[in-house]
């Protein structure tokens, strides 16, 4: 049995390849999620363990919540009185004070040196961390020294002058120095300056973010941190290098935590799609191999020898699958390793934990073998009597039963989707994976219903308008409605997937316009460049400097803070009651709660305060970082342009915020002036600031747009590998059925069919089948983002749009996915000998 | 009649005849060297217009080998074939599958249907390739000659083997090929069914005037056909004209078929 087959297998090489690369894709993206996760924490730690000599201990503000986005934006500062304390601490042998904020340089011709992701950051020079390798530390008001990598890249060196922009005023400064890039900043470009000069540029006059110690020889950082502890003022913390280290290392940690989970999802969805055609295949196999089987029964095979005889193949197509999967995991981490050295983040070996190889293996080999779990249950149902001539013929239950179960797996599906985004289930997320896995097995088993007039249907126009061809691959197409059913259903997961993020986003997008749209009264709004990292605010010098121009009527600035509820983090905005709703219109309950707000008070969301049982005139301990306090609510009060469910006054966040930077500016303009002159008015301001853009209402509304088209980018792209082994497997099916009609392609080619026909014969099937695969997928698709906008009505996506326009084009591209899943397949049955192929068995 | 194949001098200019189709000197070499067997040896015959001709031949006499060349189906070693006037060691793969089409029609031994297709389509299937309208008066005359008028919209699998056998007869006729070719048209039905192809073929050579050229090894069905040619070991060994199946029968067994 054994023998038999494996020499089957090794008769069929090129069957086995194509059938173990749809689950080799999959297991690809896992082995390479798994490889890059585990190179990059390792890098990690490289970092981590490198690049904290020279530090024991460091001193900080308390605070009582994690900061989510880990900038020191809102950490509260160290007062420059604090430095001298410390000094006379015994054992310290060095103090100084650091500051660090947004610094981007410009390159020679005045542009922006902005890498891909990582920040620009300017700071005060770290007189033990970092090493100079030419010229020396920044000594003047006028001196910087730079990065090397910034340095090469840019052409830069010791002397040349240098113009680098902050929230404030850019300057320009003489090079001293260029120092080696340490590696803990993983790409960033680094100007640094004396210390003065960054507390200056960096708008910290007076303090410091933290103050570094380093311990006199035969002190420990534990005992050097408990004595300089013992004389920190209240609010102020020592922590010894190797828990700060911990702690930052944690947070990057659980960053790449997420990340990894996230491309284990789309790893999972390929794999899944993988298993639709090794269910597929094998089904096809056991299919075509029915005389054999019935022979091997004949002569005495029992039924467990024949479910042994699929399920080898199966395990072998698995292990081959995660042979060629890690190899493929291997080849993508390197690529994106060396996607991102090259923009300027050096990187470790690649890192191939044993795990990797053993969770490659088993996804392999496990989902290859429980797809191939039904074909063999039917592979034993064949009778001994097919090998000399008899039929074969399925019971006549398995329509019913088929309806029965795809009914209720479908339902079952729903219903768990429905609970996880209505909340009736303590893992919603796992909730809505679940069931989104039922809907598209429950879809894909009642399609097998409907598939042949699904195939007739959409076969009919191709065949009208191109001819004989294209009638005889929609004749295909429908002659086993089964085959063609799984075939499409692997396509359906990703195009289905694709589609849902479509409407999701195209919701989300309409949902924000009309809310702007709506809401949106300033005639200007004032944003920063960048929206991550440092640099994230606008300096309020900006606000007062436009109030002082000509042109311009009102000014209303928006800050946002975080402060924690019981420890958990929150958002809040702070805006001026008065200006506010000149530029957002509001409803008039809440202008009445905005004309209550006092400085010592908060409005709260209706959906916070019904949460947590709150009415107006309540007190709650809001944390923040400089401390806790006890705040009023003065109102109810929700915005549809923020996310946040807590507004303070200005003058609240200037009293509680050590950090005062604006997060949006709308501008009116004065009475009798055009918006073009005003927007030259505002410009002229902007000079100043360079990392401040102006926007009008549509390009305000624009940049709203543009996360959410990144976004849906990235998930397409990520999904696309999904679709790829989705035209794996169309193949798969053409050149298997292909095989089985290999007399009638003969008879066809004998009267006269020509090779261009035959080609495209099988082409047309191809593109039905993808057409299929598409409209089942959008039909799952819409109803997932159906069901997900009504979800989020509650975060304000109140609008459901359908980009009818852009679902076509799918439609249109799984056409096209058709015709190139056809090409091999087409080619091969083109090249038949007519008389050999007349003659085939 | 007895003509001997070797007496007939080489083909230097081929003049206008009016044979539907001749193979001239045709060999066909299969393998190479010391293993290649002669398929056909150097072959010359003639298929008139308007005649029903059967080959006959033991097993591996070359008799397939012959009518798939004459047929377009597969390509000579040497020599030629001839269609009308028409060349066709000359013409491209294109050119052949155009020919096939257009020219020849095709009764095989089984499979001679499209499953996906039904009778009707599978009648017309020729001239649908070929994006032409078919003649439908003709076609309605070929499917009443078959008496197939009630099984047009059957698929292949819910008709009899018989009735496959007059659907493929018919496609062979629906587009007014010059010439038919029939692989042991009879081979796989029951004696019946097999007198009914017969019978329709010769009503289509003396009715519609075309020209059928049949390979069987069942004298029974050769003695259905104007002429009997004799091959054995690829050549034309004897020729006889309205026999009867037991004449064609002796000559066979004398053949060592």
């Amino acid at each position: 049995m054994w023998h038999a087959t494996l020499k089957g297998l090794l008769a069929h090489r090129w069957r086995l390849l194509r059938t173990a690369s749809a689950v080799a894709l999959g297991v690809g993206f896992l082995a390479g999620t798994l490889i890059f996760t585990d190179t990059m924490g390792k890098k990690i730690d490289d970092i981590f363990t490198t690049s904290s000599s020279g530090i024991d201990v460091q001193v900080r503000a308390k605070t009582e919540f994690t900061d989510l986005t880990g900038t020191a934006a809102n950490a509260s500062p160290v007062p420059e009185s604090v430095l001298p304390l410390v000094e006379r601490v015994e054992g310290v042998d060095r103090a100084w004070g650091s500051v660090w904020g947004y610094a981007q340089m410009l390159d020679k011709n005045g542009k922006p040196i902005q890498p891909p992701g990582p920040p620009t950051l300017g700071g005060s020079w770290e007189p033990s961390t970092i090493r100079i390798t030419t010229g020396r530390p920044p000594r003047w008001q006028n001196e910087t020294a730079i990065d090397d990598a910034t340095a090469r890249k840019y052409g830069f060196s010791v002397g040349d002058r240098i113009t680098v922009l902050f929230q404030g005023p850019s300057a320009t400064f003489l090079i001293s120095g260029i120092f080696e890039m340490p590696d803990s900043y993983m790409g960033a470009t680094i100007a640094t300056f004396s210390l003065e000069t960054a507390q200056r540029v960096l708008n910290r006059q007076g303090s410091f973010d933290a103050i570094a110690v380093r311990a006199d020889p035969g002190i420990s950082e534990t005992e050097l941190a408990r004595r300089v502890a013992a004389v920190l003022p209240l609010g102020f913390e020592a922590v010894s290098q190797t828990s700060a280290t911990s702690e930052a290392k944690q947070a990057l940690d659980e960053t790449m935590g997420i990340f990894r989970t996230a491309l284990l999802v789309f790893a999972l969805v390929a794999l899944f799609v993988g298993a639709f055609i090794i269910f597929n295949t094998f089904s096809i196999l056991v299919a075509q191999r029915t005389r054999e089987l019935g022979l091997l029964r004949a002569v005495g095979a029992s039924r467990a020898q024949i479910t042994a005889s699929v399920l080898i193949e199966a395990v072998v197509v698995g292990l081959i699958a995660s042979a060629i999967g890690i190899v493929v995991g291997l080849l993508l981490a390197y690529g994106i390793v060396a996607l991102l050295s090259s923009t300027g983040l050096s990187t470790s070996s690649l890192r191939f934990a044993p795990r990797t190889a053993a969770a490659a293996a088993l996804a392999g080999v496990l989902v290859t073998v429980v797809s191939a779990l039904m074909p063999a249950r039917r592979a034993t149902q064949v009778p001994p009597i097919v090998a000399i001539g008899g039929t074969f013929v399925e019971r006549a239950g398995s329509i019913r039963r088929r309806v029965v179960l795809g009914s209720a797996v479908t339902a079952a599906g729903v219903a768990a989707l429905l609970a996880g985004l209505f909340g009736a289930v303590g893992r919603p997320l796992v909730a809505v994976g679940v069931g989104a896995l039922c809907v598209f097995l429950g879809v894909a088993m009642l399609s097998a219903l409907i598939a042949r007039p699904l195939a007739a249907l959409v076969g009919a126009p191709f065949s009208r308008a191109f001819g004989q061809a294209a009638y005889l691959g929609r004749q295909n197409s429908m002659r086993n409605p089964r085959r063609t059913a799984s075939t499409a259903a692997a396509l359906m997961i990703g195009v289905g997937l694709v589609g849902f993020v479509t409407i999701t986003a195209a919701s989300i997008k309409e949902s924000v316009r009309k809310s702007i749209d709506e809401t949106m009264a300033a005639d200007f709004m004032l944003e920063p460049q960048s929206v991550s990292g440092y640099g994230t605010g606008v300096n309020p010098e900006l606000a007062s400097r436009l109030r002082a121009t000509p042109g311009i009527g009102l000014v209303s600035q928006v800050r946002v803070g975080q402060w924690g509820l019981d420890g958990e983090l929150q958002v809040l905005t702070a805006l001026d009651p008065l200006t506010f709703s000149k530029i957002v219109s509001l409803e008039p309950r809440w202008r009445d709660s905005l004309a209550r707000l006092s400085d010592e008070g908060v409005l709260v969301s209706p959906t916070a305060a019904e949460e947590h049982g709150w009415k107006v005139g309540d007190q709650i301990q809001m944390q923040f970082p400089s401390g806790t306090q006890s705040m009023r609510i003065d109102g109810l009060f929700e915005w549809e342009g923020s996310s946040a469910s807590y507004t303070i006054t200005l003058p609240a966040y200037e009293r509680i915020y050590p950090q005062q930077t604006d997060t949006m500016v709308g501008v009116l303009p004065e009475a009798g002036w055009t918006p073009a002159e005003v927007r030259g008015q505002i410009g002229r301001v902007l000079a100043d600031f360079p990392t401040v853009k102006l926007e009008d209402k549509q390009q305000f509304t624009a940049a709203r747009m543009k996360h959410v088209d990144t976004l849906l980018a990235f998930i397409t792209a990520l999904l696309f590998l999904s679709i790829v082994i989705a035209l794996l497997g169309i193949a798969n099916t053409l050149a298997l059925s292909i095989f089985e009609r290999t007399r009638e392609l003969g008879l066809l080619r004998a009267v006269g069919m020509s090779r261009a026909q035959l080609r495209s014969m099988v082409r047309w099937e191809a593109i039905i089948i993808g057409v299929i695969g598409a409209l089942l997928g959008l039909a799952v698709g819409v109803f997932f983002g159906w069901v997900l906008v009504r979800a989020m009505r509650d975060q304000g996506v109140t609008e459901f749009a359908f980009p009818a326009g852009r679902l076509a084009l799918y439609v249109l591209l799984a056409a096209v996915a058709g015709v190139i899943a056809s090409v091999l397949p087409a080619r091969r049955a083109a090249k038949l000998n007519i008389l050999e192929a007349i003659a085939f068995e | 009649m007895t003509v001997d194949a070797s007496t007939f001098p080489p083909y230097l200019h081929v003049p206008p005849s009016r044979a539907a189709a001749r193979a001239i000197d045709a060999v066909k070499l299969y393998g190479a060297g010391d293993t290649a067997v002669h398929a056909l040896d150097g072959l010359t015959v003639e298929f008139e217009r308007g005649t029903f001709t059967a080959i006959m031949g033991p097993s591996g006499s070359g008799k397939s080998t012959l009518l798939h060349c004459l047929a377009g189906l597969d390509t000579l070693t040497s020599g030629n074939i001839f269609l009308g006037d028409e060349d066709l060691g000359a013409l491209s793969e294109k050119e052949l599958t155009r020919v096939r089409r257009d020219r020849v029609g095709f009764v095989f031994q089984a499979f001679n249907l499209i499953p996906t297709l039904t009778a009707a389509e599978n009648v017309t299937l020729p001239m649908s390739l070929a994006g032409t309208k078919p003649d439908a008066e003709w076609v309605d005359r070929v499917i009443d000659a078959v008496n197939l008028r009630d099984r047009l919209s059957h698929r292949p699998n819910e008709l009899s083997g018989g009735q496959q056998q007059r659907t493929a007869a018919a496609r062979a006729l629906a587009s007014r090929p010059e010439i038919i070719f029939a692989d042991e048209p009879t081979g796989n039905l029951d004696s019946k069914s097999g007198l009914e192809i017969l019978e329709f073929m010769r009503r289509a050579v003396k009715e519609f005037g075309r020209t059928i050229v049949m390979v069987t090894h069942d004298a029974g069905a050769a003695s259905h056909a104007d002429r009997v040619v004799f091959l054995a070991d690829g050549k034309i060994v004897d020729e006889m004209l309205d026999v009867s199946a037991t004449e064609i029968f002796d000559r066979m067994k004398r053949l060592g078929g």
